[in-house]
């Protein structure tokens, strides 16, 4: 979509901090190009991470980064946004920054430079990024993202001074200006922040109720090249209740919001008749949990009878209902099989309240084989809290049985069974786990190797997360703004594109924190319950008393039963209120 | 890819400038959506992954236009050439535009593996030193032209000199290349640009375009 820039009132850069190939699978970015593009008086384009081939070529030629669009440099637009979706892109928004010619500290920029904001699930913590960041915004964007450009084109078009436009900025609710606080340290201590210039004490996350009224895009940017999520993705509901204690999004996403089977068909249609994909992909945080799964894809499959389109279902739960509604759905195309069973043992399953059992395990493996897979891919963590060597052996045990029960069934015939991903435990913001340690890195690495010695077979690949990457990840994801002298130090020894583990270097790393002055170990440890947290100041809806009960339940090793299919189990989100004021 | 009963018509049409850095199989699949999109009957191959029936007459090279390609599409029953073109050619993604689709004798698949040479027309944004015409002079008067292509994980040397049908200055910044394509051997207009010297990361960029393919003769 290129509008004329001379006729439009406000110029937003959606910025992705990583490649094109990532970025244009985001959902996400999908939607905040269709609600911003749909008012006239805006133009929203799109930016990329260039690789480090074009970045070269940039730096050559002196040409400023430019969006795909207009071409035009980040520095000449209004807004500079950045969907903040994992810690290691922090170095690639700083360097979109540099080669956009923005400045990079927001302290640095004059009245025509951009506001530089930022949104998404790494924005519920962005203390690492503060004094990068003029505003910050907190859950949904689709309503918050036009009241701040109806807010700046105001400020902009009545000449208000940078300052007055953040504070004006900062009463938006689920805006965050983080040069209106002032962090305190105690020594070598994080001790709070404090508000300044009468901005709010704590700033609390938009929540979009209606999915059905919100919009969504059926007509998206259809790119040429092959992107990681190359189909139609529709996002069938927001939110999940599952309640795993060590997940971000499930704690940062309440209440569960559903679009209706009505609209679903609808968007799908058009999407498919937009695009020319030939696969729709349902998503949402746990797919099988939307109330009326089965009826949905029956519509689904109704309405592309004789089209050749695929649906896909990721983010199963792992049982044999959802390996069946896969395989119901697999008419077309089948897509792979997921179980996402995440600890190897029962104890450490209730600690990280992941309730399944082996025998849902089993089952789910068993429908998968039975229904002719030839192979499945299994999800495990290591480094969980409480975690033991026979959680670790565990893993392996639960693999094994699998890759048996899958030979018993004629699967693999003599080549791979089981694709088997270990990550490692990373401790999340306004989580459950929120207080908890990531192991050292050898020690990780130890439990990779125990796991890796146990499951020495031809049936089984193996892959696991580089355990230097997910310690850096564990610094920022709970870090605080002293962080950011290590990122600016990080970008002067060239570091960016840190996801990437070719990429990756972890010595250099070390030199950034050490010309910084900052210890890693300080944020890798375990917090106490009484210590300020740099992010306590942000709400996302659950309660730190919730937090704190449910922590301390799994210590004790008791689950909590999903509230959509138990008791309420107090959150602090208040649903119910939310769906009255709503009506 | 099995060909089943269907119709086949021939889609002829154009890789712009813009899009010259699309690979095959982009092209490949951006075709397959704009078929989608068109809602044209099209047949879809068998097997674990249906895709509709649209073979390409021959790749071109990553770079490369081409302002008159051509690609079978299979449809599941006969349809007008001029309906498939009223459908299809609004659907085009940028870049590529359908130029015109052509009925087949019989709807029978052409035969595209007797496609035996192309002409190019390779364009300067500006005159050369030595000039062009002095370059492909002494280029023809050599016996053999050895070229290093890529093969699996090594390198292997094929002489290009008999592929080069014809190449012809016709100003100070335009070539027409005539080179042999399809099974019996090739010559990319890359390489020969290569053996030209005028084609490098420090040279401005040459339009390369291909603007017909040949079916042998007989």
């Amino acid at each position: 979509m290129r509008k004329d820039l001379s006729r439009v009132r406000l110029t937003f850069a959606l910025c992705f901090p990583d490649v094109y190939e990532v970025g244009m699978s985001h959902v996400g970015l999908r939607i905040l190009y269709h609600v911003l593009n749909s008012r006239p008086e805006i133009a929203a384009e799109r930016v990329f991470m260039p690789w480090v081939d074009f970045e070269q070529l940039l730096r050559k030629t002196a040409t400023p980064l430019f969006s795909l669009e207009n071409k035009l440099p980040l520095r000449s637009f209004d807004i500079v946004g950045f969907s903040l979706q994992y810690e290691l892109t922090y170095t690639n928004v700083l360097a979109m920054l540099e080669l956009g010619g923005v400045p990079v500290l927001a302290a640095e920029r004059g009245k025509d430079d951009p506001l530089v904001i930022a949104g998404g699930p790494c924005a519920t913590n962005p203390e690492p990024l503060a004094p990068f960041l003029d505003a910050v915004v907190l859950g949904d964007g689709e309503e918050v993202a036009l009241d701040l450009a109806q807010a700046t084109i105001e400020g902009r078009e009545r000449g208000l001074p940078r300052r007055d436009l953040l504070r004006r900025l900062a009463d938006i609710p689920g805006v965050y200006v983080p040069s209106l606080y002032r962090a305190h340290y105690d020594g070598s201590r994080f001790a709070g922040v404090e508000p300044l210039d009468g901005a709010p004490q704590r700033v609390v996350r938009r929540i979009v109720l209606d999915l059905d009224a919100a919009p969504f895009p059926s007509a998206p940017v259809v790119p040429f090249v092959e992107t990681i999520h190359d189909r139609v993705a529709l996002e069938i509901a927001r939110g999940c209740t599952q309640g795993c204690r060590f997940c971000h999004a499930g704690a940062t996403y309440r209440p569960v919001r559903e679009r209706s089977r009505g609209v679903l068909r609808r968007l799908a249609r058009e999407s498919v008749d937009s695009t020319g994909y030939d696969e729709i992909s349902l998503l949402s945080l746990s797919t099988t949990d939307y109330s009326e799964i089965e009826a949905l894809c029956d519509d689904l499959l109704e309405e592309f009878s004789g089209e050749q389109v695929s649906i896909s279902l990721p983010s199963l739960r792992v049982d044999a209902f959802s390996v069946g509604l896969c395989e119901r759905v697999s008419r077309v195309r089948r897509s792979g099989i997921t179980l996402a069973a995440e600890a190897g043992t029962q104890r450490l399953r209730d600690v990280i309240n992941k309730r399944v059992t082996d025998d849902d395990i089993e089952r789910a493996a068993c429908a998968a084989f039975d229904a002719g897979y030839q192979q499945i891919k299994l999800y495990f963590m290591i480094g969980l809290p409480t975690e033991r060597e026979e959680d670790v052996l565990g893993i392996a045990e639960t693999v094994r049985r699998i890759v048996r029960l899958g030979r018993e069934r004629g699967a693999g015939r003599r080549g791979v069974i089981a694709n088997v991903s270990v990550a490692s435990f990373v401790p999340k913001p306004h989580t459950p786990f929120q207080w908890e340690a990531q192991l050292p890195p050898e020690e990780l690495e130890r439990r990779q190797r125990l796991v890796i010695d146990n499951l020495r077979t031809r049936a089984v690949k193996l892959s696991w997360h580089d355990v230097q990457q997910s310690r850096l990840e564990a610094i920022f994801a709970r870090g605080d703004r002293r962080l950011a002298q290590v990122l600016l130090e990080a970008r002067r020894l060239g570091l960016r594109l840190d996801g990437w583990t070719d990429l990756f270097n972890p010595g250099a790393w070390e030199e950034a924190f050490a010309r910084a002055g900052v210890a890693p170990e300080e944020y890798l440890g375990e917090r106490e319950e009484d210590q300020p947290l740099p992010w306590d100041h942000l709400s996302c809806g659950v309660s730190k008393d919730f937090l704190l009960r449910e922590r301390r339940r799994a210590l004790a090793g008791e689950p909590t039963p999903d509230c959509r299919r138990g008791p309420c189990v107090a959150c602090g989100v208040d649903c119910e209120h939310l769906r009255r004021a709503d009506l | 890819m099995v060909w089943i009963v269907s119709i086949c018509v021939e889609l002829i049409f154009e890789k712009g400038n813009e899009v010259r850095f699309l690979s095959h199989l982009d092209v490949a699949r951006a075709m397959e959506r704009a078929v989608r999109r068109a809602k044209l009957p099209v047949a879809y191959s068998r097997g674990y992954n249906p895709r509709p029936k649209l073979a390409f007459a021959s790749p071109l090279p990553l770079g490369v236009c081409g302002s008159a390609e051509r690609a079978a599409l299979a449809l599941s029953r006969p349809m007008a050439a001029r309906e498939v073109f009223a459908a299809l050619a609004p659907c085009m993604p940028p870049g590529l535009r359908l130029k015109d689709v052509v009925a087949l004798p019989n709807g029978r698949k052409p035969a595209y593996h007797l496609l035996d040479r192309a002409d190019y027309v390779v364009s300067f944004p500006a005159p050369l030193d030595p000039p062009l015409g002095q370059r492909v002079a002494e280029l023809l008067a050599r016996p053999t032209l050895p070229v290093a292509r890529r093969k699996g994980q090594g390198w292997k040397t094929v002489d290009i000199r008999r592929y080069i049908i014809s190449a012809r200055a016709t100003s100070d910044t335009e070539l027409e290349l005539t080179l042999a394509c399809g099974p019996g051997g090739h010559a990319s207009p890359i390489e020969v640009l290569r053996a030209l010297e005028a084609y490098s990361d420090d040279q401005p960029m040459p339009r390369i375009v291909r603007t017909r393919l040949y079916r042998r003769a007989g």
